[in-house]
């Protein structure tokens, strides 16, 4: 794609303190999203993808690194002067049940965000309030419920309705599908694919889920251990995969084609020996099936073979080490 | 192959656990609904059974009622649980205790809260191994570190004097399998076992539950077809309460009868191209 | 879906004691409410009203309903000034220990800036500082007063609410409601009154009561040690220690005050626990 892009984080890092502990939960992340695009960021808990994405949506200060939105830095920006930016930037969270305030009914939840940006009077908020519960397909009839009366895709439907109020451009999605019913999945990640092409938003999908990936993304950046290790465009990252955790996630995901639990894969992940840790070795190196010796120096994220667009973090990245003396 | 002729041969001789017209109730009278209505299947030793089904399809109240963990609102309004021949509900509240964690393993989503937080993991295993079996105090905890390294938890040997909080989520489920499996029970209910953990752990957990099940039962749990399409021999689709569809693994993912088998499938295959439902929205 | 082990009966058995502590602390808290209102005009004497002939009456000596004390003043009189007294004391000291401690709590919570480790800090010490060595500096600075008893109290307690406030803040801080109503880019003044204030109000309020009931028993204590009441007055901790001198020939000069304050502390305590269970 061509042009500014409409969000591009750069050498981004963040730490959180857990238990007095220090987590490099986010590191030297860089990527671009452009608008009308959609990135998929991927890895497993503690990959820090929930992390980015709140530091992107600015609930969280990062500690080095520049996030820019529609080319301004955000961090740079006086708190003021970032107000009418960060509202163009908005977040549907995982859980519907926890990002719904139980307290209050889903009429007031959706005007909240219209007073606060003062949209209007009564009958112009009531008015917008209308077309949002149709582009989520919600019945106005929900209106006065409290979200304990909704069901999962309902109130996964109002949270993404709240959202649009602030008539985003960039859109933060963490695992939006996760703590849903399959047949709700498929239905929200539909809505989600119609409402991002609809409004050209950009989409920045968190997910675990690489059915639910290949389904929505346009890009996918896979992360370990607060690294992209992978990323490029969704069909080759997932058709082709050149980073082993990559290659592992997809083989563990059970799917409705191959039927079977690939045993000799839990065997192999089982048998893996524990490694020492080595400051200057690759971050995946003790969970990786294919190491070798020169995986205790950490490889670059470098192109895959003549395609730029497609990078990985591994030295094998153009293939697997067989040469290599273990 | 030789052992998996002979369990099936064992199965048409006598199923581990059998569930005739079970029906589960929650309360009493004219405000009573009806959670699980009419439900019968039979699973035998070698084999896994899938229950598949959204929230509020009343999978779990299922499980619930066969491990005899039911809210105390809910009942069993009507139908017969038998266990190796002996039906579970003519059994006294000692015996029955007796049943579970003997004949019986369970294992839930969240290993966290069903672990006593106070008490090391090592403890519980110890505990349920010293009363099961009649072992001593030094029998039971090697019974336990055997249990801790057969579910392939690293160093087991420290690992039993750790805390739940100490263990991460994958290893929190292993040790739930490995208590589950600690005395040897014909029967292991896994209640979405790997919902709450990560592909690669969830692979890991699956392979263990598989591999338990050449020498018992498993009523396997869970709202994901692709994870009952890896690990089930059979499928029962649960809907409201009620079973749609019961039949080989195969069968029921090639060949479904019922629609909502069906739309199950349709949504879990996710095609790229999926358009969303129109709706008659206003 | 999880497997739900419910224990209903416990719950119902919890519902029925929350009702029921409710209802009689309601109706305790109803009863005080009249005698605060009608005051000591309901006894019919003036509290200080001293009268040498009629000293040390039992109670049940018409007209004195409660007797009278060694000055022959009316103890039922007495009591109700007291009560009073008692009240205004820690009603004022509870609601500067609230708004001190919710205020400074909020802040606290709020993260790990150099305001809130700051705030932590002076909760420590405020914990630990003497109650009795601020008490008598301030009587020394302004006297003998109700406010010296609010103030004293007041600033000696509020780390309660500070404490109670910053965790459950910093809980609901980290909730997706908070975060999505953070995205809004709202005012704070919103944002806290919307979203952290309402989710507070459950534990504050089971709180609020079971403080007063502590303000209750310090303001008595104090008054006893001869704090904050000014010398003879009609209060209740004036009262038990006027007492001391006939314990045994006029035991009812320490009973009626005594059992006053218990039936306020209960009132206060079953209110505060009816309302944790019910809330639970």
């Amino acid at each position: 794609m061509n042009g500014e892009p409409l969000l591009e984080v750069r050498a981004l890092s963040v730490t959180l303190r857990s238990r007095g502990r220090v987590v490099h939960a986010v590191r030297d992340c860089s990527f671009r999203l452009h608008g009308g695009e959609v990135l998929a960021l991927v890895g497993e808990s503690g990959s820090g993808k929930t992390t980015l994405a709140r530091a992107i949506a600015g609930v969280v200060l990062p500690r080095s690194g520049t996030i820019r939105f529609r080319g301004r830095d955000l961090g740079a920006l006086a708190r003021a002067d970032a107000r009418p930016l960060r509202r163009r930037i908005q977040m549907v969270f995982q859980d519907p049940d926890a990002s719904l305030n139980p307290a209050h009914r889903v009429g007031g939840i959706l005007a909240e965000p219209l007073q606060v940006i003062r949209y209007g009077d009564r009958a112009a908020i009531a008015a917008r309030i209308r077309e949002l519960l149709a582009m989520v397909r919600l019945d106005a009839a929900l209106l006065d419920k409290r979200p304990r009366q909704l069901s999962g895709g309902e109130k996964q439907r109002v949270a993404i309705a709240r959202a649009l109020a602030m008539e985003p451009e960039l859109l933060v999605a963490d695992e939006p599908l996760s703590s849903l019913d399959v047949s709700t999945q498929a239905a929200i990640a539909a809505l989600f694919r119609s409402l991002q092409q609809r409004l050209r938003l950009g989409l920045l999908f968190i997910s675990h889920d690489l059915a639910a990936v290949r389904q929505l993304a346009d890009r996918v950046a896979v992360l370990y251990g607060g690294e992209i290790v992978e990323s490029g465009p969704a069909g080759r990252v997932l058709d082709a995969p050149a980073h082993p955790y990559t290659r592992l996630l997809l083989a563990a995901m059970p799917d409705l084609e191959h039927r079977r639990l690939d045993l000799p894969l839990a065997d192999a992940i089982d048998r893996l020996e524990e490694l020492p840790d080595l400051p200057q070795a690759c971050h995946y190196r003790p969970r990786c099936l294919d190491r070798a010796a020169v995986c205790d120096a950490r490889a670059e994220l470098a192109a895959v073979g003549a395609d730029r667009a497609h990078l990985a973090r591994c030295h094998f990245r153009d293939g697997p080490p067989a040469a290599a003396p273990g | 192959m030789h052992r998996v002729t002979l369990a099936t041969a064992g199965a048409a001789a006598a199923p581990v656990l059998e569930v005739d017209g079970l029906t589960v109730r929650a309360g009493t009278g004219r405000g009573a609904t009806t959670l699980v209505g009419d439900l019968s299947f039979t699973i035998a030793t070698g084999e896994v059974l899938g229950i598949v089904g959204e929230s509020g399809s009343g999978k779990s109240m299922t499980a619930a009622a066969i491990g005899g963990l039911l809210p105390a609102e809910v009942h069993i309004g009507a139908g017969r649980i038998v266990l190796e021949g002996r039906e579970i509900q003519a059994l006294s509240a000692a015996q029955r205790r007796a049943l579970d964690g003997s004949r019986i393993g369970m294992v839930f989503q969240d290993p966290l809260s069903s672990f006593n937080p106070v008490r090391t993991v090592g403890s519980i295993l110890v505990e349920s191994a010293a009363r099961h079996q009649g072992l001593t105090s030094g029998e039971a905890r090697r019974r336990a570190i055997q249990a801790l390294a057969g579910v392939r938890l690293p160093r087991p040997e420290q690992l039993i004097d750790a805390y739940p909080h100490q263990l991460s989520g994958g290893q929190r489920q292993r040790a739930m399998i490995a208590l589950a499996l600690l005395n040897g029970p014909p029967l292991v209910i896994a209640d979405e076992p790997t919902t709450a953990l990560d592909a690669t752990v969830q692979l890991q957990v699956l392979a263990l539950l598989k591999r338990g099940a050449g020498s018992r039962a498993v009523l396997l749990i869970t709202h994901d077809l692709a994870v009952a399409a890896a690990t089930c021999d059979r499928i029962l689709v649960m809907q409201r309460g009620r079973s749609v569809e019961h039949g080989p693994a195969a069968r029921v993912l090639d060949l479904p009868a019922h629609g909502y088998t069906r739309a199950l499938l349709d949504a879990a295959r996710r095609p790229a191209a999926a358009v969303e439902p129109a709706r008659g929205a206003p | 879906m999880t497997v739900i082990v419910a224990r209903p009966a416990d719950s119902l058995a919890t519902r029925y004691l929350a009702r029921w502590e409710l209802l009689t602390g309601g109706l305790l808290l109803a009863l005080i409410g009249l005698l605060v209102a009608l005051g000591p005009s309901l006894a019919g004497h003036d509290p200080a009203f001293v009268d040498l002939r009629g000293r040390l009456l039992p109670p049940n000596s018409p007209p004195h309903l409660l007797g009278t004390d060694q000055l022959g003043r009316d103890l039922f009189a007495r009591l109700l000034h007291g009560l009073r007294w008692s009240l205004a004391a820690a009603t004022g000291a509870t609601l500067l220990a609230f708004t001190t401690g919710t205020l400074l709590g909020l802040l606290a919570a709020r993260r790990h800036s150099l305001l809130a480790t700051l705030i932590r800090q002076v909760t420590n010490f405020a914990q630990s500082f003497p109650v009795l060595v601020l008490a008598i500096c301030l009587v020394a600075i302004v006297g003998n007063s109700l406010v010296t008893v609010v103030l004293v109290l007041g600033l000696v307690t509020w780390p309660v609410f500070c404490r109670v406030v910053q965790a459950e803040a910093a809980s609901l801080f980290a909730r997706e409601y908070v975060l999505a109503a953070e995205m809004l880019q709202m005012s704070r003044l919103r944002l806290y009154f919307r979203h952290v204030l309402p989710g507070l109000l459950p534990s504050l309020s089971v709180l609020l009561a079971f403080h007063f009931a502590d303000m209750l028993i310090a303001e008595s204590a104090l008054s006893f040690l001869g704090i904050g009441a000014p010398l003879g007055a009609a209060t209740w901790g004036n009262m038990l220690q006027e007492s001391r001198a006939y314990l045994l020939s006029a035991p009812w000069l320490l009973l009626v005050p005594a059992a006053a304050i218990v039936t306020l502390v209960i009132t206060a305590n079953l209110l505060g626990d009816g309302l944790r269970r019910h809330l639970e």
